[in-house]
């Protein structure tokens, strides 16, 4: 052991002193604290402004530019005596005729709202855009008026009863919506997406349920936007998630519910009310951060592919090619003991990469957000809702979504043995790296399913099998990265999987490298 | 050479095949504490092939090795223990300094002590600049890191690959001490391989020469000395080249033109090169300068290999 042990320690100087893995560590050091800071520079200044702050002034600002822009409207024609067909009668109304581009129409709708709001809407009460129902209401209204007054761009003789019936119910909706607004009234906003979406042929009902939702949650309209965002989010997940266990059907894949995918569903379900009873990352900073953490995971994914390929790829094949092996061969070490002493420093190198890299991330993070900004990862023992501190969490994430970078690695190690030369077994251990996801090519074709099964991309989604809760977390950014898998083994079988290939890649490789003569 | 001792190292039986070449075959040899042990041959004579085998870079197909009386099959770690050695060239960990490569070479072995690291550094010369990088040195300082990397543990057995490349005279010279000092004093066995054949007369003890991958012949330096002596005959540098053939001919004393203009060359011996001289001046062949012509190690390899071929 001890010779193992000085092995393991020169190994350990070798990696460290070489100027090429210092300077991949560098750029990973530069990469986790620039990146976070850039992002969510980005991210903090282009979402401050959603769904906050409309004050009076902005509203005067728009009336003003509204005017500009609406002042050219071709033509405005009122006919009083328009005659129309309604259920076999012949009925006459008063009607308004636009020729105007629809961005005039717009300007046209928006002027009309700021005048009615600059005189009837009380900004002191409730002000604008500040909670979630004036900021949606404030949306509507402008877009059903403009709606409306776009259907005024219909010419007179083309005009029928369904049209006067979709016109009508058009200004049913811009009446309620303002009533909405105005009043700050739930029921209001749920009767204008009903009267919308009767005029517009379109269904408006999921919306409806979502806002009643959140109605129970919040009857004097008093929460924020991206507060009650979330929590529509989280009841409309927490009710799709319900409607599947329901119907024993799996909408995403589709197939039949497995048990599993059953209790997953369920365990699901509690976590999220668990959300909502704690308030649990409601804030739009929250979320920011996790994609500012997500996104900088995935640009140093490539310099942790770069950093262990190079450490395991370079591993023996450099020590052969420069001729330094000679003064470990001539050393009264076995082979195998200094097989097992690179093979060690390797694991290392990828654990203490991959944590460094998680560390360094949170640490900007913290730096940008703030020191609670990262949510915990949430996730059901025993039947309860248990919380996992996030920079645990992120750590151990990160390790088992890097684990196809350690096979890799492993890969280019057995390669290395084979070769002197440092460039092919880096070089092919990154070429089966990028071609790890062509099997999901043939995923979609008729291809055997059961040879799909047994390639490396179906096995190693290890991060989405070891935390199956992450995905309620990291919202969409993640959901992007797991849906590319198509074909996803259950965990026990991607472990056997993992683990008889990657101790086959060894085996290969200590066969190579212990019996092999050195030239 | 028959010897009580055990020996440092003991080769029985060494083969080692390439597809059809016998890279090594069947060589047997003993080096014993105490001598430095040359080892001979040209390009592709299988002279690395049996020192990669001593050493544990190949393993040969047929036949052991013994270092210090441990079979390097069964007790690997034990007979390397007792080995150092340069292997071609003394390649080491470029973006470490000297000192560092030679602390992590050293910390495999067992009893190797800071002061043993810093006197072996010293004994080649180089304690001024052991921090620096290898990728600073000189070929002839990577020469002289590498023979202290090889001794930092006191071997038994000093096993070197072409040590003198790169090295100025001086260091030659100093690197002659050295080896001489550690195989006489301290009682270490060394084998040297060396293209530079008046330094193995200079250094060695005992010479093999190995051809084709087999060992032609084991001898002490005296034997070598003794062949060299052997060999008859003087060159002399003559006013006259062609005019002091036909005398020599005529008195029936056999010579024959040498390379050098106006410079031949007669077989005969110490008894004998008077009266040619004698005869040559007597007959009108005036005589500039008269030397014993001495056969070289490389006359007495290519007799011994059969000639024809690069030293290396």
């Amino acid at each position: 052991m001890n010779k193992i042990k000085a092995l393991y320690e020169n190994e350990m100087i070798k990696i460290i002193r070489r100027p090429s893995i210092i300077a991949v560590l560098a750029v990973m050091v530069v990469f986790s604290l620039f990146w976070p800071i850039v992002l969510s520079v980005i991210y903090l200044t282009q979402y401050s402004d959603t769904g906050i702050d409309y004050p009076k002034e902005k509203v005067e600002n728009s009336l003003a530019e509204a005017m500009f822009q609406s002042g050219n409207v071709a033509s405005l024609t009122v006919n009083e005596t328009v005659t129309i067909e309604v259920d076999g009668q012949a009925k006459e109304i008063p009607m308004i005729y636009y020729e105007a581009e629809y961005d005039q129409i717009r300007a046209l709708a928006d002027k009309e709202c700021c005048e009615d709001l600059l005189s009837n809407y009380d900004f002191d009460k409730y002000p604008l855009g500040n909670t979630w129902l004036s900021f949606k209401g404030l949306m509507s209204y402008v877009t059903y008026k403009s709606d409306m007054y776009q259907m005024n761009t219909t010419p007179f003789e083309e005009r029928d009863s369904d049209w006067l019936k979709n016109y009508e119910q058009a200004g049913m909706a811009v009446d309620n919506i303002r009533k909405a607004l105005i009043q700050h009234d739930y029921e209001s906003y749920c009767e204008a997406l009903k009267m919308h979406g009767k005029a517009f042929d379109a269904s408006e009902d999921y919306e409806i349920k979502r806002v009643k939702k959140l109605m129970e949650t919040d009857p004097a309209g008093e929460l924020g936007y991206s507060e009650a965002s979330y929590m529509m989010d989280y009841l409309s997940q927490i009710d799709d998630k319900k409607e599947m266990i329901d119907s024993g059907l799996d909408y995403e894949l589709p197939r039949i519910l497995t048990e599993q995918k059953k209790a997953q569903l369920a365990n699901e379900i509690k976590i999220l009310e668990y959300k909502l009873e704690k308030h649990n990352a409601y804030d739009e900073k929250s979320f920011a951060a996790l994609q500012v953490m997500t996104i900088t995971r995935s640009i140093n994914q490539f310099v942790l592919v770069v950093l262990v390929l190079l450490i395991a790829g370079s591993s023996i094949s450099q020590e052969m090619a420069t001729g330094s092996i000679k003064s470990l061969i001539i050393a009264p070490v076995r082979r195998w003991k200094i097989y097992t002493a690179k093979l060690l420093s390797i694991v290392t190198w990828m654990i203490a990469a991959s944590v460094l890299m998680s560390l360094l991330v949170c640490f900007s993070l913290c730096i940008t957000f703030g020191f609670s900004m990262l949510p915990p990862y949430l996730y059901v023992a025993g039947g309860a809702v248990v919380e996992m501190p996030s920079i645990i969490f992120i750590i151990l994430y990160d390790l088992a979504k890097n684990i196809w970078i350690f096979f890799y690695a492993f890969v280019a190690f057995m390669i290395s043995c084979f070769t002197k030369n440092t460039g092919v077994s880096v070089g092919m251990s990154v070429g089966l790296l990028l071609a790890h996801t062509m099997p999901n090519y043939f995923a979609e074709t008729n291809f055997p399913r059961v040879l799909l099964e047994f390639t490396p991309i179906a096995n190693m989604n290890f991060a989405g099998k070891a935390f199956p809760y992450a995905t309620l977390m990291l919202a969409e950014a993640d959901f992007a990265e797991l849906e590319e898998i198509y074909i996803d083994n259950p965990m026990n079988f991607s472990l056997l999987y993992c683990v008889i290939l990657t101790l086959t890649i060894l085996f290969i490789a200590y066969e190579q490298f212990t019996k092999k003569d050195i030239q | 050479m028959e010897d009580a001792r055990t020996p440092a190292l003991s080769i029985r039986h060494i083969t080692k095949i390439y597809g059809k070449k016998r890279a090594a075959d069947d060589v047997s040899f003993d080096i014993y504490p105490g001598e430095i042990f040359g080892f001979l041959g040209p390009n592709g004579a299988g002279k690395t092939t049996v020192i990669k085998s001593i050493l544990g870079f190949i393993f040969p197909d047929e036949g052991e090795v013994f270092i210090d009386g441990h079979n390097i099959k069964k007790e690997y770690e034990k007979a390397m223990a007792s080995v150092g050695g340069i292997v071609e060239n003394p390649e080491m960990y470029q973006n470490l300094s000297a000192r560092l490569n030679i602390e992590m070479y050293a910390k495999l072995h067992d009893g190797v002590s800071e002061e043993m690291i810093d006197n072996v550094i010293n004994e080649v010369g180089l304690s001024a600049r052991a921090k620096e990088p290898i990728r600073k040195y000189s070929l002839g300082m990577k020469q002289r890191i590498g023979l202290a990397q090889a001794m930092v543990h006191r071997p038994k057995l000093l096993i070197l690959d072409e040590p003198t490349n790169g090295l100025d005279p001086t260091g030659i010279h100093q690197l002659r001490d050295i080896l001489k000092k550690y195989a006489h004093e301290e009682g270490a066995a060394v084998m040297v391989s060396s293209h530079i054949l008046s330094e193995m007369q200079l250094l060695c003890d005992r010479v093999g020469i190995i051809d084709n991958g087999k060992l032609i012949k084991v001898c002490s330096l005296e034997e070598l000395n003794d062949q060299m002596d052997s060999a008859p005959g003087y060159s002399i540098k003559v006013s006259d080249k062609d005019k002091a053939l036909k005398i020599l001919e005529d008195n029936n004393i056999p010579a024959k033109a040498a390379a050098d203009e106006g410079v031949i060359e007669a077989e005969a011996d110490e008894d004998k090169i008077s009266s040619v001289i004698r005869l040559l001046v007597t007959n009108g062949v005036d005589i500039y300068e008269v030397r014993k012509i001495q056969s070289s190690l490389e006359d007495i390899f290519l007799q011994v290999t059969g000639g024809g071929i690069d030293i290396e």
